[in-house]
């Protein structure tokens, strides 16, 4: 028994190695391609080459398609954003879903909505919506509010009411910058190919300061957990899916703030509410439409359209987050398993998708029972020398810092959204603290996520994140002069 | 079990000392960077103060060329040279390109940036050729086109291009014919985008050939990037335009004849056909209703509005009755302009389409049209039986604000209380009662107009009481929750005329309850 549990460890411990030597050659492709692509985009976008899509007749509309369940916090100043946003043609909808909190109530107050019968066409099956808001001063704001369907009933319905070819999600806890959607649909315009989505930068608005709609103050929240969230984020957001868009293998694009073709989304039956991230979902349904319908597309990312939201700020909040978003992930690829590894879906299929299974779901299970089961066992029961087990982990975590590290490196390259040279300090300091703790105590979240899926199917759920992170001012805005560093 | 385990350490202790080895470096580069773009931004901002008076005099035409030239001189480290660059070239404009464009020639900056785009050598032939009018000799071959095309040795080239497309016509011209045959469909696109900011003549022409390609899928370009460049040109182009109408690809003529509208839209003007070139006039007029594609001729509609002739009119009338769709759409939406009032029986008409879109636009063109629309809009609402068509256009006087402004006539003495009063009426018995709902709770009072009202303010208060009251009048024929609830808000109101109005229809509403609850109970 004792030498079958040995033997066991061993065999443990190879599979351990090999996830580690896999994963971390994954990451380094994936961070090799992102550098590339981020870096010269930047290079190319630094000499203002949106300035002739601004005022261009020929720049597509957009909807823009917020859903909001209890946002009265937030709502007035999203839409402020959303309505101050530098695009010529846009409509923005808000979709109430049945709020039992006084986001409408706050939205009516703002901008003087008169509640009217309006025209709705059903073309992705919602039921009609209970109530329209619009006020004729605000040409381009309405509202709807529908009854509690979860958030891609939400999001459907705002598909139904829009009228723009293209639309673009957006929570209702956001703020986009000002020429952020205008960076989003530029792939749309200069792509050869038929761009059906176009996903863009999320960011941790914590510690800012917002001023009618605009943050104004850039700065770093004040807890650890808040600062290992931004270095996350960075990293994934800049040394991921980059390199997935050059390989057109989008899998991932966050519905916070995404970029849709209309036509595309109806085609694939519009959000599903058989997954808890619909975002994830409906990607994978518009590839499986576009490659059915034989039609050209392509996926893509652009690292410079920013779009700043709220982070959780304790541990509940971020591991029912996680937890979350795992359990979609799992999900998502569990419904479309059949176009893992299928040729017919290109470098989706064939890369991205194996890569979310094997890396970012299956991983974090052997990851957590490495942790958690392997690694004690191995220097208890089979008396492994610790300092073996010490570098090994040294190493993991010394990779982890390398590219977390390489990330904030990326981001002072290219974005530079922080000012001070003390902010970009303190990011490199997470860049190593995030490694020490935070990202193992994830990797459990994670882990929870999968298990989770194997239980069945979760209902769709809003996910409430707690409004205190950021700094609000309702104050007149005054005019920021544009930096030009 | 492991094969070599002191091996095995050493390896992972290599990588570890390897890993944080580079950490350790990535944090050295990260301040290094920071504080060298500190001092970069620093010199620049010094060099902006320094120069910003001169640049000023000189994109002003206060100060020469020559006088300009020598004072810029001095900026010769790169921070102070992007500091020149940047404000002559945000200064530049169709007044002053030529003289901007000179001095950029003579300080060097222009060898530079054709230097980056096009080599050393070949940029010397460029820069002899248009600064000294020297014959330019053909391009030779070039080598590894395919590492040219990439992306990451393109960036700079495709930067130099858009820099060289801001000078005068004269001198860009030849460094855009030179950018047109760089392999990076990056420098293309930049040189595009050149071209449209441009606006010089010679361009029209190599845009709509690219147009062409990028139709075809032949150039690496998107057609989009083109079309946004070509309609940046002024409505005296348009007859560079002309015989690319008669084109036998569908799609390229399609796209010619939209950024055509573009243009027209563009110039915010009333045009007349003195404004077109004859021959693309006659070409709307009599070719485009029977062309073949159904893009170009929804399109035409939209160039025609713009000749505001009796050859427009009937042009639109023609369109409006086509058998596609999105053609009848275009040509509805066209006839948007008080020029085109005859038309708008024949857009009456069209409220009935069988299509939502047709509908939508015919409503929306009326509502444009003034009194005469609204009357009209209304008219039809009372007349048509047909459902989808009424509730189109309530849509529409809902939207676009019409309800609120045709409601204070509900309170008039003349024919026009009657007409809203049947408005109200059809919308209630349609059910689309929320917004005259939320209209008859704003509460109207006296005691607003302040101490000493004029006469014509009492005036118009009470036609606004009086419109109220028959507004609840008319909603009360049908109540609703909605309106219900606003009831007994204007029942609970001690300054609102409508009070008592209110508390009758509740106490009414009680006894009819009363009423049906002994019917249901004797029965």
């Amino acid at each position: 028994m004792h030498h079958f549990l040995i033997q066991l460890v061993w065999y443990s411990n190879y599979v351990l190695i090999a996830y580690f030597v896999l994963a971390n050659l994954g990451y380094t492709i994936l961070m090799t391609l992102s550098l590339y692509s981020v870096s010269l985009h930047a290079t190319y976008a630094s000499r203002k080459p949106y300035s002739d899509m601004a005022d261009s007749p020929v720049t597509p509309p957009v909807a823009l398609i917020i859903a909001a369940y209890n946002e009265e916090e937030t709502i007035v100043q999203t839409v402020l954003s959303m309505l101050d946003l530098n695009y010529q043609e846009k409509e923005v909808i808000v979709v109430d879903d049945g709020s039992t909190d006084s986001t409408v109530d706050r939205l009516i107050e703002r901008f003087r909505l008169q509640r009217m019968d309006l025209i709705y066409r059903e073309r992705l099956q919602t039921g009609h919506p209970l109530a329209y808001y619009h006020n004729p001063t605000f040409p381009e704001l309405f509202v709807i509010k529908v009854e509690h369907g979860g958030k891609s009933h939400a999001l459907n319905s705002g598909i139904n009411m829009a009228r723009s070819p293209y639309f673009c999600t957006v929570d209702a806890d956001s703020i986009i910058e000002s020429d952020a959607l205008l960076r989003l649909m530029a792939p749309v315009i200069h792509a050869t190919d038929n761009v059906v989505v176009s996903g863009g930068i999320v960011r941790i608005a914590n510690g800012c300061t917002l001023r009618n709609g605009r943050l104004e103050g850039m700065s770093l929240p004040s807890s650890w957990l808040e600062r290992c969230q931004i270095v996350e984020y960075i990293r994934t957001f800049l040394f991921g899916r980059p390199g997935w868009s050059m390989l057109n293998a989008t899998f991932i694009a966050s519905g916070c703030f995404c970029l849709l073709q209309r036509e595309a989304v109806i085609g694939a039956g519009g959000f599903g509410d058989d997954t808890v991230t619909e975002d994830i979902d409906v990607i994978a349904a518009i590839r499986r439409y576009m490659v059915s319908e034989k039609k050209q597309f392509r996926v893509v990312f652009t690292s410079d359209p920013i779009c700043w939201t709220e982070a959780p700020r304790t541990m509940g909040m971020l591991a029912r987050q996680r937890r979350r978003w795992q359990l979609g992930m799992t999900q998502t690829l569990w419904k479309n398993r059949d176009m893992i590894f299928n040729p017919k879906y290109g470098t989706a299929g064939m890369l991205s998708m194996p890569f979310h299974l094997l890396i970012e779901v299956v991983g974090c299970v052997v990851e957590a029972t490495g942790l958690l089961l392997i690694l004690p066992i191995s220097l208890i029961v089979i008396h492994t020398p610790w300092w073996i087990v010490f570098l090994f982990l040294l190493l993991s975590i010394g990779y982890g810092t390398l590219l977390s590290m390489g990330s904030v490196v990326l981001e002072e390259v290219t974005l530079r959204r922080y000012p001070r040279l003390k902010h970009v300090g303190v990011l490199m300091a997470y860049a190593v603290i995030e490694n020490l703790g935070y990202r193992q105590i994830l990797t459990f979240f994670r882990a929870y996520g999968v298990l989770q899926s194997l239980r069945g199917r979760r209902k769709q759920k809003w996910e409430h994140i707690e409004h205190t992170g950021l700094n609000l001012h309702q104050a007149p805005a005054r005019p920021v002069e544009a930096s030009s560093r | 079990m492991f094969y070599n385990i002191d091996k095995l350490v050493l390896v992972v202790l290599i990588l570890a000392v390897v890993v944080l080895l580079v950490d350790i470096v990535l944090v050295i580069y990260i301040f290094h960077r920071r504080l060298s773009r500190n001092r970069f931004f620093q010199r620049k901002d010094a060099t902006r103060r320094q120069l910003s008076s001169t640049v000023r005099n000189f994109l002003a035409g206060d100060i020469g060329v020559d006088e300009a030239t020598e004072a810029l001189r001095s900026a010769k480290s790169p921070p102070a040279r992007e500091a020149v660059q940047d404000m002559l070239l945000d200064g530049i404009g169709s007044n002053n390109r030529r003289a901007v464009t000179e001095v950029l020639m003579r300080l060097g900056l222009v060898a530079i940036w054709a230097k980056e785009a096009f080599g050393a050598r070949r940029a010397r032939q460029l820069i002899n050729h248009v600064a000294n009018g020297a014959s330019l000799p053909p391009q030779g071959k070039k080598s590894f086109q395919g590492i040219r095309s990439m992306r990451l040795f393109c960036v700079k080239r495709a930067r130099s291009v858009a820099l060289l497309g801001q000078l005068d016509g004269d001198y860009a011209q030849a460094f855009m014919d030179e950018a047109q045959h760089d392999p990076s469909p990056y420098v293309g696109r930049a040189n595009v985008a050149a071209m449209g900011q441009n606006r010089e003549s010679f361009a029209v022409s190599v845009l709509l050939e690219l147009l062409r390609q990028a139709a075809e899928g032949v150039n690496g370009l998107s057609v989009l990037s083109v079309k946004t460049a070509l309609v940046r040109y002024p409505l005296t182009e348009l007859a560079q335009f002309t015989h690319c109408l008669s084109d036998p690809n569908e799609k390229f003529r399609y796209l010619v004849v939209d950024s055509i509208r573009e243009i027209c839209d563009n110039t915010n003007l009333t045009l007349s056909t003195q404004d077109f070139p004859p021959d693309l006039y006659r070409w709307f007029l009599d070719q485009a209703k029977h062309d073949s594609s159904v893009d170009v001729r929804a399109r035409s509609a939209r160039v025609i509005r713009h000749f505001h002739d009796t050859g427009a009119v009937l042009g639109l009338r023609t369109l409006m009755q086509d058998d596609n769709e999105f053609v009848r759409l275009h040509a509805v939406r066209s006839c948007a302009d008080p020029y085109y009032t005859d038309l708008v029986p024949d857009v009456v008409q069209r409220i009935g389409d069988a299509k939502w879109r047709v509908r939508e636009a015919a409503v929306k063109t009326l509502s444009t049209f003034g009194i005469e629309g609204r009357t009209q809009l209304a008219n039809y609402f009372l007349s048509t039986p047909d459902q989808y068509a009424s509730e189109q256009i309530v849509d529409e006087m809902q939207r676009g604000g019409i309800i609120g402004d045709l409601l204070p006539g509900l309170g008039s003495d003349g024919p026009e209380s009657w007409v809203v009063m049947k408005v109200c009426s059809k919308m209630v018995r349609m059910g689309k009662t929320s917004l005259l709902t939320e209209l008859l709770s704003r509460e109207i009072r006296m005691s607003r107009l302040g101490d000493a009202p004029s006469a014509a303010q009492i005036a118009a208060m009470e036609t606004a009481q009086k419109a109220r009251t028959q507004l609840l009048d008319v909603l009360a024929m049908s109540p609703t929750p909605q309106l219900m609830e606003t009831v007994q808000s204007l029942a609970r109101r001690d300054r609102d005329h409508l009070k008592g109005k209110a508390q009758t229809i509740l106490q009414s509403g009680i006894e009819a309850n009363k009423s049906t609850a002994v019917e249901t109970g004797g029965a």
